[in-house]
């Protein structure tokens, strides 16, 4: 029990976001739209683009506080 | 809402938001979408848990005192059926810890002292914890105990008192049995922690008579249904955060979104997708006639 805590402790917290993030596109498309093929379509893109905006948002965020 | 959507069978919309409150997925499946319904409940659910497995189970509670009021709750009872026995448990939990209750107890408000544990009594559960005691040769001992606890109330000269054994072993060899004696402390039988705080003396016979030598300081389990979405007390509170850190803050996330995407599930089974089925731009545009220009 307490490796598995130790080792959830260690995993770095944007591991958590990915999922949640594949969960939060997925559901919030299949509420937009009904045909099973324009919502996986539409999830995926999602789910890119948020990840781009993202990354580029802590690039961004890292290269305004180098050095400090 | 476009034209489209009048092509989706939505059955009694009512009905089918109800089935989507309580359980993710449920209105869905009620309105024949299977394909919507499967991944409703399985995304939710399983932030859900997920969310409550990684904050060690003590995510979700509803703390309705003045002053401690978790508003977060509010969002994570849109997931429906998996978050609503924490309503339930803060209502026994608040007439537990109510000034009314604790006075008609004669009791004061310390931790220890603040149920009335006597009532409990006879009591017997397994046991977890460490010793600090002196033994018949003087010497020291200490170490962890696990093992079976058993107290019950006697008469004394001051009332009622109690008394007790441990059996078990100590750092994993087995030891002849402790007795126990007040003065005990037993943690409250709700909250939001799997185990419950117990502390007693530890009593020895030494020139004849009775003397505390020790005492043992450790936790009993408490049933499954006097800790699940238990409002967490301070030190409960400060202990799990103290334990996962920022693991926590995530899993308390976890829940509250799970929740609030429930929301949208429920929009979706009583009034349809909010953009139309989704084949309106692959549709091909039908062309005007052309107006013959002659008269």
């Amino acid at each position: 029990m307490l490796i598995p805590l130790l080792l959830a402790n260690q995993v770095n917290a944007v591991v958590y976001l990915i999922p949640l993030l594949a969960v939060i596109s997925l559901v919030y498309n299949a509420t937009r739209y009904e045909i099973p093929q324009v919502i996986i379509r539409r999830s995926i893109r999602f789910f890119f683009t948020a990840i781009i905006i993202m990354g580029g948002l802590m690039t961004l965020l890292a290269l305004l506080s180098w050095n400090l | 809402m476009t034209d489209s959507q009048n092509k989706i069978e939505l059955k009694n919309p009512v009905i089918a938001a109800i089935l989507a409150f309580l359980i993710p997925g449920a209105g869905h499946f009620y309105q024949g979408r299977t394909f919507k319904a499967a991944i409703y409940c399985f995304c939710i659910l399983s932030t859900f848990f997920c969310g409550m497995a990684l904050g060690d189970w003590k995510t979700v509670y509803y703390q309705s005192q003045p002053g401690k009021r978790t508003l977060g709750y509010f969002a994570q009872v849109g997931v429906g059926l998996p978050a609503i026995p924490a309503l339930v448990q803060t209502s026994r939990y608040n007439k537990l810890v109510s000034p009314s209750n604790l006075a008609r107890n004669d009791v004061d408000s310390n931790y220890f002292e603040s149920h009335p544990y006597r009532m409990e009594m006879p009591l017997e559960a397994p046991f977890k914890g460490t010793l600090l005691d002196r033994g018949d040769d003087g010497k020291n001992i200490s170490g962890e105990l696990e093992g079976y606890i058993k107290l019950k109330t006697v008469p004394s000269d001051f009332g009622t008192a109690i008394t007790g054994t441990f059996e078990g072993t100590l750092d994993n060899k087995p030891i002849s049995p402790l007795n126990l004696s007040d003065p005990v402390g037993i943690g409250l039988p709700l909250g939001g922690d799997k185990e419950r705080a117990l502390e007693c003396a530890v009593v020895r016979e030494v020139n004849g008579r009775e003397t505390d030598t020790g005492h043992i300081e450790g936790s009993i389990p408490r049933p499954f249904l006097n800790w699940f979405e238990m409002p967490l007390s301070n030190r409960e509170l400060d202990d799990i955060n103290k334990k996962l850190g920022k693991r926590y803050e995530f899993a308390v996330v976890f829940t509250w979104i799970a929740g609030l995407l429930n929301l949208l599930v429920i929009w979706d089974a009583f009034e349809g997708p909010a953009y139309g089925r989704g084949d309106e731009e692959e549709a091909t545009p039908q062309k005007k006639p052309v107006a013959d220009p002659k008269p």
